[in-house]
């Protein structure tokens, strides 16, 4: 166990090197000088640009950047924007805000998924099935833009069920509705996989014997049957989840919700290179350690895979 | 047919039906056979010959939309299965009458380990502890033959080859000491040497504990080897019911002559292999009358007339043949 | 790479072992299905008002009165005026274009692009698939659209091949990674290895063996995935990392509709078309997944 993690942490290492190398020469390839955007139209006194550019690091070699980059990420100095404001400070206030908007639309889209995908894995063919299958393929197929908005205008700005955007409502409420839209759109494909993982397990070869060892229905359900339909969903974890965060970029800006995402997304077109790194490096982290906790998990639950 | 101990497992007139998208269609019709304790009873048929369905069907593990229990019984001890209730029939499938499936990988729960299976029987059919069910777990598997009993019982399924896989199963059905033992093709997905061994284990058991085996298969050899009696099925219907001996000697049914015809042997060399012509019927579309009168060398108008039934030819043997019933018995019979 | 892809990745996995259709027998069987029938109709109403968009409107999007700035639908308009006083009709029809091009355009390059990369990797295994595959697992752990984003943003003049390219450059991991395991299912089943064993060349092998046996889980994935490339589109112009104007787009359109929330009419269309498009597709695949699927093939 201690070594499976070891070796995984081992493996990441060169690749988040080339994820973090490559994000940042993508960063610092981008055409325009960032002070110069920041500056707008106002003219700037050499002296000024050259000592910022100096602060910044901005003229030396491309290597010394990222090599200073990445020491100053791991070791927590996150500095500043260009614009001044205190980086870590930020993350602080905008991480607890796409953390609340995760844990809300997961809430959602599991219970759903759980609820549905099971009763419908089981009651084959019933009412549900059948309207399951249809529906999950519509709101998988609705572009989340689409659905963003369209809740957005419904629900906020003419049934005023919901505030529209912002956060000055607190949790929950002002997380409610993107964590809603988020969430019923997620359900859809977990539901299916549950169906189709739970029709084919409630066929399987073990569990007639199961039922010829005289075993009673709920034992069956609970001891054979869900233990293995729900094995693929334990894989489904990991790829949700890590779409958790490009999907965060475009609702926290539909919604105006001052997390990661739309911090993300302003460093871009300003072009913050600092920001955009850190970012995508804990982006790259969490999914590194999202991953290995869920094979981890599912070396738990699944002896088959224990010693591959 | 040979008769020894008391009679254990009754089926009588058993009738199943599946109800598919294009109606209603009869896997077995009017089936009837016993096994004795200390018999074996081997039930012989191709693939769709419902040789499964009957037992399937009194064990409760028949999916029952869209199988239906049309008509008749199966007895255990004088007491009919079939009409039970659910609950009442648990308390004697998997303790009394327990069965063993042919594909061990797919029929064991991949992610509990053999000791936890077996251990399951004990504890819900005898309401032992944890520690105790598996302990009688590791005695099993060493009942069973299998080496390391004591380090092997908390491995999972996959861990374990064909044979040891067929082994466990093997203890996980006889961990209460049935009267019967149902065996749906438990050495097909075998090679030989192996199917002998398990073939010879369940043997060398059944003499032990006097118990009734019935052994469903489509291999001849397998029931030459084992079978005390047999019932060869067809099409849903059975076509002859003798002792084992007797059938494989001097067979009433064309059917089973054309099964016993077909095996090589090395009297045949140097000569083509003769088959029974044609295929089984589509259970959707079964001929009228003797259903297999299609491919039957011997077969005459009367035979599309009505179903024959199965009558008794001389005591012990039953042949399901308007021809082989009516005429004077031609082979010594 | 999305949601829906993974969860079509796991329920295609089976196809992978079913007995391919010829051609006629699968259209024959597609044109049985009245929603086949259906959605493929409107795709063709769509892909006419990309070709040609004059055929649905004589009206020029361009030509602008501010006066009429957001106006509602009155006679020869029906859906009202944009911002700039612009016929919005029009200008939905000729926003198809980008949408119908980038989807199909985008999906079929990563069809090939993944196809014959993860074709290479699922039957030379060794160096070849060392490469594709760490490669393929670099690009996952970081969040495509991060990527698409950053990408974009540097690049001055987007135009829509600008943005197929990226979208090829990273969206081929997971149609990869899904037909890596199909080949491997298939290049030890017994025609293949009879195909070796007489000699006939890798290359032969993989076109005339492999791929034809491997290739329906990715249709299948390919397919469900191309109403999700209209939404990409649409979401990366709203971004404003997509086509600038003055190109139309659905997603240009959005863009603008979040900033006029009063407006409803701004933001219904394009959304009502962007939306039929998808689902349209996604029945499309569906479909063609239902066909392909040898447990129901009888």
């Amino acid at each position: 166990m201690i070594r499976f993690v070891l070796r995984r942490a081992v493996a990441a290492v060169p690749i988040g090197v080339l994820v973090t190398l490559g994000v940042f020469a993508l960063v610092f390839a981008m055409p325009g000088d960032p002070l110069r955007e920041l500056a707008g139209d106002k003219p700037i006194p050499a002296a000024v640009l050259a000592a910022k550019r100096a602060q910044y690091h901005l003229d030396d070699p491309f290597i010394v950047q990222y090599l200073l980059s990445m020491k100053d990420i791991l070791t927590g100095h996150f500095g500043t924007t260009f614009a001044g404001a205190d980086i870590a400070a930020q993350l602080r206030l905008r991480i607890p805000v796409t953390l609340k908007l995760t844990l809300l639309a997961n809430a959602v889209q599991w219970t759903l998924g759980l609820f549905f995908g099971i009763y419908a894995g089981f009651k084959r063919n019933g009412w549900i099935d059948r309207s399951l299958l249809l529906t999950t393929l519509v709101l998988l197929a609705v572009p989340g833009l689409v659905a963003y908005f369209a809740a957005q205008y419904l629900f906020g700005v003419e049934l005023k069920w919901f505030p529209v955007s912002g956060v000055l409502e607190g949790f929950p409420r002002s997380y409610l509705l993107p964590a809603l839209v988020i969430g019923v759109l997620g359900f859809a494909g977990l539901a299916r996989l549950l169906r189709t993982s739970i029709v084919e397990t409630v066929n399987a070869d073990f569990v007639k014997t199961a039922r010829a060892k005289g075993l009673g229905e709920q034992r069956v359900l609970w001891r054979h049957i869900l233990p293995n339909a729900l094995l693929p969903v334990v894989t489904f974890i990991g790829l949700d989840l890590a779409g958790m965060f490009g999907g965060a970029i475009i609702t926290e800006s539909i919604f105006n919700l001052p997390g990661l995402g739309q911090f993300m997304f302003q460093a871009i077109k300003l072009k913050e290179g600092g920001v955009v790194v850190l970012l995508s490096t804990l982006a790259f982290i969490s999914f590194i350690l999202i991953n290995l906790l869920v094979d981890l998990l599912y070396g738990v639950l699944d002896p088959r895979v224990r010693n591959v | 047919m040979t008769a020894t101990g008391e009679v254990l497992l009754k089926v009588d007139d058993l009738s199943v039906e599946f109800d598919t998208p294009r109606g209603p269609v009869r896997a077995v019709d009017g089936v009837s056979w016993q096994v004795r304790a200390g018999e074996t009873l081997a039930i012989l048929g191709e693939s769709g010959s419902g040789k499964s369905v009957s037992t399937q069907a009194l064990t409760g593990i028949l999916e029952m939309p869209p199988g239906r229990i049309v008509s008749g019984t199966a007895e255990y001890r004088g007491v009919d299965l079939i009409s039970m209730t659910t609950a009442e029939r648990r308390r004697i499938v998997g303790d009394r009458i327990t069965m063993v499936f042919q594909d061990s990988l797919s029929a064991l729960n991949p992610v509990q380990s053999v000791g936890t299976q077996i251990a399951e029987c004990y504890r819900v059919h005898r309401g032992m502890s944890k520690r105790d069910a598996m302990k009688r777990a590791a005695e099993m598997l060493d009942q069973v033959r299998i080496p390391a009993a004591a380090k092997r019982v908390r491995d999972y399924p996959h861990e374990f080859s064909g044979g040891m896989r067929q082994r466990v199963m093997l203890a996980m059905a006889l961990a209460l000491d049935p009267d019967v033992l149902i065996a749906d093709e438990p050495t097909t997905a075998l090679d030989v040497t192996v199917q002998a061994q398990i073939l010879e284990l369940i043997a060398e058991l059944q003499a032990e504990r006097d118990m009734g085996v019935v052994l469903i298969t489509h291999d001849l050899g397998v029931v030459s080897d084992v079978a005390d009696n047999v019932v060869v099925m067809y099409a849903g219907h059975v076509v002859e019911r003798a002792a084992t001996a007797e059938a494989l000697d001097h067979p009433v049914h064309p059917y089973t002559e054309g099964l016993l015809g077909s095996m090589p042997s090395a009297d045949l060399k140097g000569r083509e292999l003769p088959t029974i012509p044609g295929t089984p019927p589509s259970l959707r579309a079964m001929p009228s009358g003797c259903a297999f009168r299609a491919r039957c060398p011997i077969a005459v108008d009367d035979c599309a007339a009505e179903v024959p039934p199965l009558l008794t030819v001389a005591p012990g043997r039953d042949a399901a043949c308007l021809r082989r019933t009516t005429i004077a018995a031609k082979e010594a019979v | 790479m999305s949601d829906v892809q993974a969860v079509v990745g796991a329920e295609a996995q089976e196809l992978g072992d079913g007995r391919t259709l010829s051609n006629r027998e699968l259209l024959r069987a597609l044109l049985r299905k009245p929603q086949f029938v259906l959605c493929s109709l409107l795709l063709v109403v769509f892909f006419a008002m990309a070709a040609v968009p004059k055929l649905f409107t004589s009206v020029d999007p361009r030509f602008c009165e501010l006066g009429k700035s957001r106006q509602g639908s009155g006679p020869g308009h029906p859906f009202g005026f944009d911002i700039q006083g612009c016929d919005y009709f029009a200008n939905v029809v000729y926003g198809a274009r980008p949408s119908v091009l980038v989807s199909i355009c985008a999906s079929f390059g990563v069809f090939l692009l993944a196809g014959s990369l993860g074709l290479l990797a699922g039957y030379f295994p060794g160096f070849v698939d060392g490469l594709i595959s760490r490669t393929a697992d670099v690009l996952f752990s970081i969040p495509g659209i991060v990527v698409l984003i950053v990408i974009l943003n540097s690049v001055a003049d987007r135009s829509i091949w600008i943005i197929v390219g990226v979208i090829l450059l990273i969206g081929w991991p997971g149609g990869m990674r899904l037909m890596r395991a199909t080949v491997f299912s298939v290049r030890n089943r017994e025609y293949v290895l009879a195909a070796r064993s007489i000699g006939v060349p890798p290359v032969r092998i993989l076109r005339k063996h492999v791929f034809p046996n491997a290739m329906a889980p990715l249709l299948a994935m390919t397919t469900l995935g191309i109403g999700g490339m209209v939404g990409l589109e649409a979401a990366l112009t709203f971004l404003g990392v997509g086509l600038q104007p003055p190109s139309i787009s659905w997603g240009s359109q959005f863009g603008v509709a979040a900033s006029y929330r009063d407006t409803p009419h701004l933001f219904i269309w394009p959304a009502l078309f962007i939306s039929t498009m998808t689902i349209s597709f996604m029945i499309i695949g569906d479909s063609i997944r239902d066909a392909l699927d040898p447990k129901l093939i009888r």
